[in-house]
Parts: C-alpha cells; sequence; structure tokens
C-alpha cells in the first residue's frame, strides 16, 4: 500500500517536473483594449504583452507594461499614463491564474476554458473570470479570449470634463501565441 | 497492529507528499514570473514624459516637441492692460491675437509657423529636442529653438532707402528642462535675440537674456505656470522691463487651455524678450490665453 501511493506520488512529482516541454512563454502578446463612449471610441494596443503557461497544472502569469499600450492619438497616450493609469507609479498590468480545464500539449486541439485569477491594474487586485479559447498547433499553444473590466473597480476615475469621451466599463482583448520556454542566457 | 502502523505510516507518507507537492505548486506561480522576469531585462532607461502640458509654457517655448504626424493649432490672444480702466473693460477691447500652426516632422523636430496681428508679425521657428530626461539616468531634457520674425507693417518713412532686411529679426534659445516630480517641472532659457535694424544707436542688435520658469500641478488637470526672462542689462533700451507671466493651464480631453497675466504684449520672442512695455507695479498687466488643439495628421507606425 505504502509502496504504490508513493509510487504514485513519486510518478505524479516526476511528471509535474521532468515531463516534456509543459511551460510555455511569449513576449509579443497581443492585448487591445476598447472603451466606447458617446463622443468617440478609443482604442488602445500592445504587442509587447507577457505571458508564460504551464500546461501541467494551468498556471497562467501574464505582465503588461502599461507604457507600452499605443493609442492611435499621441495626446490619449499621455493622458491614459498621466491622468489615469499613472504608468510611472504603477508600471504594469499582472494577471496570475489558473484554467479549470486540463490543458493538453502534446498534440493539436483547441478547445475551451475557464481561466480565473487576479488582476493587478493601478496598484488595485480584482479577482478576473473569463472563457478563453485555448489551442495547440505543432506544438505551440495559444490563448486567445476577452473580459470586461470597470475603471472604478481599479481606482481609475474620469473628470466629469470628459465622461462623455471615456467609457466606464472597457473590453479587454489579449490574444498569447506561445513557444516553448527555453532558459535565456 | 501491522495494518495500524502501516495505515499511519501511509497517512504521513501523503501528507509529507501533498505538502511538498502543494509547495511546489505554489513555488509555481512565482517561479513563472521569475522565468518571464528573466526574458525580460530592458535595456534603456525610461523616457520622462508631459514635462510641460504644452509646447509653450506661457509665451516662450518649453522643451515639449509635437509628436510625429500631429499638427497642432494655437489661438493666442493677448488683451489691453487692465490699468485701462471700465472704458476699455480692462484691456478686453484691445486684443492681439496669434495664430500658429506647429507640426511634428518627428517626435524630436517640430516646424512652425504664425502670424500676429501685432506689428503684422510673421514668424517661423524649428524647434529640435536634443536630448531626453529618463528615469533613473540623464536628469534634463535639452530643446533647442530657432525662430525669425518679419515684421510686414509699412516703413515708417517711405522717402528713406529701406531694406527688406531691417524687418528681420531672430532668436535662438537652449531650454533646458527637469521634471523634478509628477508635480513640479523647472525650466532654464538662455536666449539671445539679433535684430537686424534698431531704432537707436544706443541700443544693441544682440539681446542676450536668461529666462526661468516651471510648472506646479494642482490637480490633474489643472497646473499652476510662471515665466520670467531677465534681459543682461545696457542691451535696451530703459522703457523696457522684464517679461513676466503668471498662469493656469487648464486640460480637457483634446484641448490644452492656458489663461495667464503677463506685461507682454507681443508673442514673439523678440517682442516679449527684447521689447516688453508693460509694468507689473502701475498695473500695466494683460490678461490672455492660448488655446491648443491637437489633430492627429498620421499616427506613425512603431
Amino acid at each position: 500500500m505504502t509502496r504504490i501511493v508513493l509510487s504514485v506520488l513519486t510518478v505524479m512529482m516526476w511528471f509535474a517536473t521532468a515531463t516534456a516541454q509543459t511551460v510555455f512563454i511569449t513576449n509579443t502578446g497581443k492585448v487591445t483594449f476598447y472603451s466606447k463612449a458617446p463622443l468617440e471610441d478609443i482604442e488602445a494596443t500592445t504587442t509587447k504583452a507577457n505571458c508564460i503557461l504551464n500546461t501541467a497544472n494551468g498556471e497562467v502569469v501574464s505582465i503588461i507594461a502599461i507604457r507600452s499600450f499605443k493609442f492611435e492619438k499621441a495626446l490619449m497616450e499621455e493622458h491614459f499614463n498621466e491622468k489615469y493609469l499613472e504608468s510611472d507609479k504603477y508600471k504594469d498590468a499582472t494577471f496570475k491564474g489558473k484554467t479549470t480545464e486540463t490543458l493538453i500539449a502534446d498534440k493539436d486541439t483547441s478547445y475551451k476554458v475557464n481561466v480565473t485569477g487576479t488582476m493587478k491594474i493601478h496598484g488595485v487586485e480584482q479577482p478576473v473570470a473569463y472563457l478563453a479559447d485555448y489551442s495547440v498547433k505543432s506544438g505551440n499553444p495559444s490563448l486567445e479570449g476577452s473580459f470586461n473590466i470597470a475603471l472604478k473597480d481599479y481606482n481609475i476615475t474620469i473628470p466629469k470634463l470628459v465622461i462623455e469621451n471615456i467609457a466606464e466599463v472597457v473590453k479587454v482583448t489579449c490574444k498569447f501565441d506561445l513557444e516553448p520556454y527555453k532558459k535565456k542566457n | 497492529m501491522r495494518n495500524l502502523l502501516m495505515g499511519m505510516f501511509t497517512k504521513k507518507a501523503i501528507f509529507t507528499s501533498t505538502l511538498l507537492l502543494s509547495s511546489y505548486m505554489l513555488l509555481a506561480q512565482d517561479d513563472l514570473m521569475k522565468m518571464m522576469e528573466e526574458q525580460n531585462v530592458k535595456t534603456k532607461k525610461e523616457e520622462v514624459t508631459a514635462t510641460f502640458k504644452s509646447t509653450r509654457l506661457i509665451n516662450g517655448h518649453d522643451i515639449e516637441t509635437s509628436k510625429q504626424g500631429e499638427l497642432l493649432f494655437t489661438v493666442q490672444h493677448r488683451f489691453g492692460q487692465l490699468n485701462q480702466g471700465t472704458y476699455d473693460l480692462f484691456g478686453l477691447d484691445q486684443a492681439t491675437m496669434r495664430l500658429a500652426f506647429d507640426y511634428g516632422v518627428f517626435n524630436w523636430l517640430t516646424v512652425g509657423v504664425g502670424r500676429s496681428t501685432f506689428e503684422k508679425t510673421y514668424d517661423g521657428f524649428l524647434k529640435a529636442k536634443l536630448l531626453k530626461q529618463r528615469k533613473g539616468g540623464t536628469p534634463i531634457t535639452i530643446t533647442g529653438v530657432s525662430a525669425m520674425q518679419i515684421n510686414t507693417l509699412k516703413f515708417s518713412d517711405p522717402d528713406r532707402k529701406n531694406y527688406f532686411s531691417s524687418r528681420l529679426t531672430y532668436s535662438h534659445q537652449l531650454l533646458i528642462a527637469s521634471k523634478v516630480s509628477n508635480t513640479f517641472s523647472l525650466q532654464l532659457m538662455p536666449s539671445y535675440v539679433h535684430r537686424n535694424l534698431v531704432p537707436t544707436a544706443s541700443e544693441k542688435n544682440d539681446v542676450f537674456a536668461l529666462g526661468g520658469g516651471g510648472r506646479i500641478r494642482i490637480s490633474r488637470s489643472v497646473n499652476f505656470t510662471a515665466e520670467y526672462y531677465y534681459v543682461f542689462p545696457g542691451q535696451i533700451s530703459s522703457a523696457y522691463k522684464n517679461s513676466l507671466a503668471v498662469g493656469f493651464d487648464i486640460e480637457t480631453g483634446g484641448h490644452v487651455f492656458q489663461i495667464h497675466f503677463t506685461n507682454s504684449r507681443s508673442m514673439v520672442e523678440k517682442g516679449f524678450i527684447a521689447e516688453t512695455t508693460g509694468e507689473w507695479l502701475d498695473g500695466g498687466i494683460h490678461f490672455g490665453f492660448n488655446l491648443n488643439r491637437v489633430f492627429t495628421v498620421y499616427t506613425p507606425k512603431e
């Protein structure tokens, strides 16, 4: 009995640590947010989002530099960084989460997964849950999804003067095409 | 007995292993974090942005340049002197204005043209950012501005031989600024103005001045600004004063609205540096505003 338990655990440990590739990473993830307000629609995109995924346990971590978001108008970008996100104080948005479903990484596949975790923006942490598309193509997994965030949840306030210009809830879309993790020297 | 012992041992083994496993899992997210950070070693220090809210401190330029592909349209007004009393509604009846377009050729290079009603002056300038302040690196930003002004008033004495070149004035400034903190920026402006023609022999064609100014953030959308130009003695007529201006920058979505009080009427360098006539203490103060509106001509690709 003991032996069985021990060997099962050992195998689990071994699987968790030493199987084929289970960690995938990207630093060119695409994250877009979209604000729809009566006076104008504002969209900003970064293609420098970092994401790392462990398919062995479904854990996913993402770090996005606030300054990497690009806007159509430079002035919007300045206001975004200076007045709303205060990016010199709060440099990054981070997400730490986990997929509920087991992730298959060793063959081509495509299915939906539930991602739950904690989002930290503007120094404030909030739980986030969303449904994502998970797929694997020739050994490279990708994760794609979207969710809404309410600005006031993250202590981002909009002055009355521009309330017609900025939506209170913005839609965030993310797409991460991941590659096997290789340690850099 | 044996079974009991065995059971205890099994429980212990499971417990220890679970603990081990869970600690492994716990570590995992931090490990992922660490792995990610290792991949992203930043090589360049971040640029400091928004030292000032507009490309002009009040009358003069500040270190900010227009972004590439952006057209800045500025409408500037200076009213008459406050001490003119109610008949002219404290100077409001006598507005002079300047219209200007600034265009960002690159993020570091701006070209601009303007027309002032005061002395029917056309002006053009080139403005280049030479050094950028960086977080934890270079402490200052340096921008150079070279401008030329053409006075197009009719010659006062059309009978004598007049030269076109006597209409021209030039100014060159080095703007040195530091965003000390999020709420406070400071700027120094060593300035040089050259006038091809001066009214009297006692006035110098070349005028050297040192300007200083800054801004203090009052709220997220409002800044207090001040600007002063000290003209080194013995260069200009004693009728002229040093230029002093104080004001507020008010930011809305796409506009920056600057309102201020200044003893200078002209809005070009040769005017406010070398020909300021108002005396603050006697109420020789002009109320004025700059209205800045940015248009995006095109969004540059990275």
